[in-house]
């Protein structure tokens, strides 16, 4: 077993050892605690994990954002082979919103609610323009964007703010801004969680669409794992600063191999469950980063936890091409695993 | 049948500036069985938290009748009101708004226990601690504040908040939706328990359509402020009537990626409109790939499909 | 970071007796009060201005004592300037020394600033609640009454009650508390019309929790920080009110002491010696500097949004 998440070539976007520190008054909070990950073109890669594990953290990260103080990032960002967190300010704002553009949670709080939609959208392309563009130019590329992105009337919503675009709408105007300067890469985070499912499934339909098209990659931060399973083609699971759990998004679901991705998958209701059975829960609750425990950042929560786990963190084991998982049951020292027979089994699995 | 809570004709307008209204609630009903958990879903506008609301007392009627056993709410007595607040209690959504910070998680649990002058002294201190082990938290907690505890934990001191007045029925209005997924699990199994332990009857309002589905005996849907769909919980999920609950149903992601990687949902289009301005006729008519002419004239009656599965849909009269 | 072929002592692959506890409490956190305290403290300008504060209350109650003059006793010769003759600041025009009048009128000044600030804190915050929790009628009628009185200059009022009542202590309290009151009134009916809805306060009702008790129990403690900040702030305000009114002659008269008192004398005869002036006009201005340094950082340290 010799390829690990070091070594594999990925050609849009190779994260290697980021970590991220914050000084606050009650200590140092390790936000992110050595996180490598990678993507390639026309990828959707989840960032999978719960509040406090670090995924929104370490999306800034990508496009310096995170404020640097308190914030102290360290590592290489390899964006097409250049490392990014080597680059100056001025270079940076070149390619935030250019060549690497971010969809956030909320689009009310995102969007200026006393400027026009059309300006708003069309001052990304004015910023990145090569030259300059009249001002009709630029009306005609927004209601292009408008018009692929699924807004109606778009010459009537040009001139509107945001208060009279509804939830959905709003989504659809962010993701037109992320697309307008045709990126190699887009961090979505969370871009569905705030709308009702009935948009929420609209707005997955048209990013899948536009990225199967466009062929951008999209690394996708969500907790949601009916909305990895519907977009992504891999899928890292983030717990306590760390990447768990590395797999194409079947193998997540078919063969998860660490005890944090298996409670995960049982915690959700599924169709063919009991109703009667109590829910699989994990107990316990996600660790505090000001002190995080010394071994493995599940252990204290996990029911398989033997005493090497307490004490030093599981290096990242592969199980399979493109699969590693960072936990101990896989050493070749610890007892054959009971793992797969303790994954109650979910109709149509095979554990 | 007697039910425990019930409600017929249930209206909620509120008056906006601008002389404005906003029908939140518009004939609604409601019949709730000792023991049984009633599941309300719908979408934002809906109406469901204020039904929710509406039926513990917290906001007046506009309209329509509320029967907490079989008497009605708004001709009760003094030491009857009384009763009905506190057998009737609420568990919010969100774990930081919904308990307040500058009270210790003691004092907190003991209000209901002080205001009805349930237990006194020494026994009023074990009854704080059987609350908090009841709930999964433990003795010591009992001199910290909220801000020192997670979501998850605030939710139970919710809850356990709800006990200590020993309700017969809670209503669980989103219980879950602000908790992280491995926490979610862990309230409805503690809802689950608690429920068996003490014979509550819940309404559980989610948009969260597999935790409804997982909790519920029977189920609603509502959509801008009326009941299209209600039926035993099986019956919902596995036989849906109403062009909304399919398409409300459809639009749930399976987390099995050999299923939904490559379906291409059959997305309900348009938007959900405002409820300032329902449509007339029936509200979900500007979005049903089925309407018919009847739709956009005539809000549709509630038709019977079995004797526990109620549409109100034209295409079934 | 192991490598995934190193070799450990097998003992290590035991699994874990213990099951760990999550659910206990680590970090010792801080309560709001704790935050807000420690931030405060750290803020040089605040502190700088509450030590200034601390001294000139000092000052107000010694002071006279530290002297072996009278506040009003016409003993010595007139004008003399600093020092002289064991005057700490001079004689006035009277022979009387001015250090002890100073902070005679230190007392006077201050305690109508804090009195004249509690008490609207305290009658503002009543009748706010009132309004704002009650609603219908009850605020209608309050809010109407509160905009009439917002639109007349407090200063007509306060010079109207004064020629009403005659000058004196008790009326200029009495001058400045009649319409005080409106502008905490608004703050607090603000607060409660939002928390009214809050999920806490709805839960308290099912609780069966009186109104009293929803009022000041749950409403009040989450805008405490906001009407100490205003009583902090609004004590210079009272202060120079004192001083203005003084100033024109309606409030406190000679031979008692106030600082307005001081500064008309120092005006009238500022061409003869200077000092009857600068130091009533020097210890004026550094109550109002440390009153609002002290009052902003107080604002900063209790605002709920920048808590760390």
């Amino acid at each position: 077993m010799t390829s690990s998440i070091m070594t594999e070539e990925y050609d849009i976007l190779h994260v290697k050892n980021l970590k991220v520190d914050f000084s606050t008054y009650g200590g140092t909070v390790q936000a992110v605690r050595n996180i490598s990950f990678g993507i390639n073109k026309g990828e959707c890669l989840a960032l999978v994990g719960e509040s406090g594990c670090g995924k929104s953290v370490s999306a800034h990260s990508i496009l310096r954002i995170v404020p640097e103080p308190p914030g102290q990032v360290s590592g290489e960002i390899l964006f097409k082979g250049n490392d990014l967190t080597q680059l100056s300010e001025k270079q940076m704002l070149k390619i935030r919103g250019a060549e690497i553009s971010m969809i956030f949670q909320d689009p009310m709080t995102y969007l200026n609610p006393t400027m026009r939609i059309g300006t708003q959208v069309t001052e990304i392309f004015k910023e990145h323009a090569p030259k300059r563009i009249s001002g009709t130019e630029l009306k005609r590329l927004c209601i292009d964007a408008f018009d692929m992105v699924g807004i109606t009337d778009p010459e009537q919503r040009f001139r509107q703010y945001p208060y009279e675009f509804s939830g959905g709408m709003r989504q659809r105007a962010l993701i037109a801004m992320a697309l307008i300067n045709k990126p190699s890469l887009i961090i979505a985070d969370e871009p569905t969680t705030a709308l009702d499912v009935t948009i929420q499934s609209q707005m997955l339909e048209l990013m899948k669409t536009l990225q199967r098209e466009t062929k951008t990659a999209l690394i996708l931060i969500t907790h949601d794992l009916g909305v990895v399973a519907k977009m992504a083609h891999r899928v890292a699971i983030i717990y306590a600063g760390k990447i768990v759990e590395t797999a194409p998004a079947t193998d997540i679901y078919r063969n998860p191999r660490h005890p944090y991705t298996i409670g995960l998958l049982n915690s959700i209701p599924s169709v063919s469950k009991s109703s009667k059975e109590p829910l699989y829960s994990i107990k316990g609750t996600p660790p505090d980063l000001f002190n995080p425990p010394k071994g493995c950042g599940f252990a204290p929560r996990c029911e398989f936890a033997m005493d090497i786990c307490d004490n030093y963190p599981p290096p990242d084991f592969q199980i399979d091409e493109g699969h590693h998982s960072a936990c101990w049951l896989l050493h070749h020292q610890a007892p054959t695993n009971n793992l797969k027979t303790s994954v109650l089994s979910r109709e149509g699995i095979n554990p | 049948m007697s039910y425990l809570i019930e409600a017929r004709n249930l209206k909620k307008h509120f008056t906006l500036r601008g002389k404005k209204v906003l029908k939140a609630v518009d004939n609604v009903d409601i019949a709730i069985a000792p023991g049984e958990t009633l599941g309300l879903v719908g979408e934002s506008g809906c109406g469901k938290s204020t039904v929710g609301r509406t039926l513990v007392g917290l906001y007046k009627q506009t309209a329509g009748e509320i029967y907490y056993k079989n008497e009605n709410i708004q001709h009760l007595d003094k030491q009857k009101n009384r009763e009905f607040i506190r057998k009737t209690q609420i568990i919010f959504q969100d774990p930081y708004s919904s308990i307040n910070s500058y009270m210790t998680v003691g004092d907190i649990i003991a209000e209901g226990i002080d205001n009805f002058k349930l237990f006194k002294g020494k026994e009023r201190q074990e009854r704080i601690y059987e609350l908090l082990e009841l709930v999964g938290l433990n003795k010591d907690h009992t001199t910290r504040y909220p801000h020192e505890f997670s979501g998850g934990q605030r939710q139970r001191i919710g809850i356990a908040r709800s006990l200590a007045v020993e309700p017969d029925f809670i209503i669980c209005d989103e219980p879950i939706s602000a908790l992280d997924v491995s926490i979610q699990a862990q309230i409805v199994n503690l809802l689950s328990d608690l429920q068996k332990k003490f014979k509550l009857t819940y309404l559980f309002i989610s948009h969260d359509l597999s935790m409804v589905q997982y909790i519920s005996d029977r189920v609603a849907v509502m959509y801008l402020g009326k009941i299209v769909e209600t039926a035993n919980c099986d019956s919902l999920y596995s036989d849906p009537h109403h062009p909304y609950t399919k398409g409300l149903l459809a639009s749930i992601p399976i987390p099995d990626p050999e299923i939904e990687f490559s379906r291409s949902a059959q997305v309900m289009t348009g938007e959900i409109t405002s409820p300032l301005n329902p449509p007339p006729g029936c509200r979900f008519s500007t979005r049903c790939p089925l309407k018919k002419q009847i739709c956009e004239e005539q809000a549709p009656p509630n038709v019977p499909i079995s004797d526990s599965h109620f549409v109100a849909c034209h295409l079934y009269t | 970071m192991s490598d995934t072929n190193t070799c450990f002592d097998a003992e290590l692959f035991r699994k874990r007796v213990e099951q760990h506890d999550s659910d206990t409490i680590h970090r010792p956190s801080l309560t709001y009060l704790q935050d807000a305290t420690h931030r405060l403290f750290k803020n040089r300008i605040a502190m700088v201005g509450l030590l200034m504060i601390l001294l000139l209350i000092v000052l107000a109650i010694i002071g006279p004592m530290v002297v072996p003059f009278e506040y009003d006793a016409l003993e010595d010769l007139p004008y003399l300037t600093t020092g002289e003759n064991g005057h700490i600041f001079g004689t006035d025009g009277l022979g009387r020394d001015l250090w002890a009048r100073l902070w005679m009128g230190a007392r006077t000044s201050l305690l109508i600033g804090f009195t004249a600030a509690i008490v609207n804190a305290v009658m503002g915050t009543f009748i706010g609640s009132i309004s704002g929790y009650f609603g219908g009628i009850v605020d209608t009628v309050l809010m109407r009454l509160i905009d009439v009185l917002y639109g007349i200059p407090y200063i007509i009022v306060a010079i109207l009650m004064m020629v009403v009542m005659g000058p004196g202590f008790d009326s200029l309290i009495i001058a400045l508390i009649i319409i005080g009151w409106i502008s905490t009134a608004r703050l607090v009916r603000g607060q409660i019309l939002q928390l009214n809805n809050q999920e806490f306060i709805l839960a308290a009702r099912k609780l069966g929790s009186s109104h009293a008790s929803i009022i000041f129990r749950h409403m009040v403690p989450n805008f405490l920080g906001l009407i100490i900040t205003s009583m902090t702030m609004a004590i210079p305000y009272y202060i120079f009110a004192e001083a203005f009114l003084s100033y024109i002659g309606l409030g406190i008269q000679p031979p008692e002491s106030s600082w307005g008192v001081l500064a008309k004398e120092g005006v009238e005869q500022f061409q003869v010696s200077i000092h009857l002036i600068a130091y009533p006009a020097l210890i004026i201005s550094i109550a109002m500097l440390s009153f609002n340094l002290f009052g902003d950082g107080l604002r900063d340290a209790l605002d709920p949004k920048m808590r760390q």
